[in-house]
């Protein structure tokens, strides 16, 4: 079973990578502004792994029982969420004309963080049956809410990097 | 960086669409292009000025708020 959902998992994955690169290309959408924007997802995608790597560290110093596998598990989704929601994000805000389009974007992306950062931690605790987790899952989310004010501010003055 | 590529677009009566076709990227790049919110290229500012029929310089403003 977790052959499946490890090979499963990223066969699918790769298939909608391609799927999606695909589509995109056809439309001319991978472009040098492609390029950029997922260039800086990826480095900004670190610093959310990097957060997920410290509130799991912090969990451990207060004696909360992960295991390698799930931590290295919550690691890689934190990291690939970060990397899917940031580029999106960036993206949004690279196109977006109308200001009001962009704010209602960066709404439902930080409301998707912080849904998935909720969900994330209350599987997790269902899994150890510490409900403290759930609890823990509040500082992500604080972060996240503080980033949505923080980031249109580094969106603008970041994206005028063109090469 | 300020530009004049909406200027110019709607000047030929060209479309968003139409003009990311002519320098093969997509719309919502010129639409981050023309909102200065991304500052293309060399070769795509290039290609820019080849499809208006002008310098890169008489559609890209470079001021000092660029230094």
């Amino acid at each position: 079973m977790e052959y499946a959902g490890l090979l499963g998992g990223t066969a699918l994955g790769l298939m909608g990578w391609l799927l999606g690169r695909a589509a995109a290309r056809k439309k001319g959408g991978l472009d040098e502004v492609h390029r950029h924007v997922w260039r800086r997802a990826r480095s900004a995608s670190w610093y959310v792994t990097l957060i997920a790597i410290y509130v799991l560290l912090a969990l451990g110093l207060l004696d909360v029982e992960i295991g390698l596998v799930p931590a290295l598990a919550i690691l890689m989704l934190v990291h690939l969420a970060g990397w899917s929601v940031s580029g999106a994000w960036f993206m949004a805000a690279m196109a977006e004309g109308d200001p009001a389009e962009t704010r209602r974007t960066r709404l439902l992306l930080a409301a998707f963080i912080g849904i998935a950062i909720l969900t994330g931690f209350a599987i997790v605790s269902a899994l150890t049956g510490n409900w403290l987790f759930f609890l823990f899952s509040l500082v992500p989310v604080f972060f996240s809410t503080l980033l949505m004010h923080v980031a249109p501010r580094l969106t603008n003055k970041g994206n005028r990097s063109g090469t | 960086m300020k530009n004049k590529i909406r200027e110019l677009r709607t000047e030929r009566g060209m479309t968003q669409e139409q003009l990311a076709k002519a320098v093969g990227v997509s719309r919502q790049s010129v639409i981050a292009i023309e909102n200065g919110k991304y500052d293309p290229s060399l070769e795509l500012a290039y290609r820019i000025a080849k499809t208006f029929g002008k310098s890169i310089e008489e559609i890209f403003l470079f001021g000092e708020e660029n230094r």
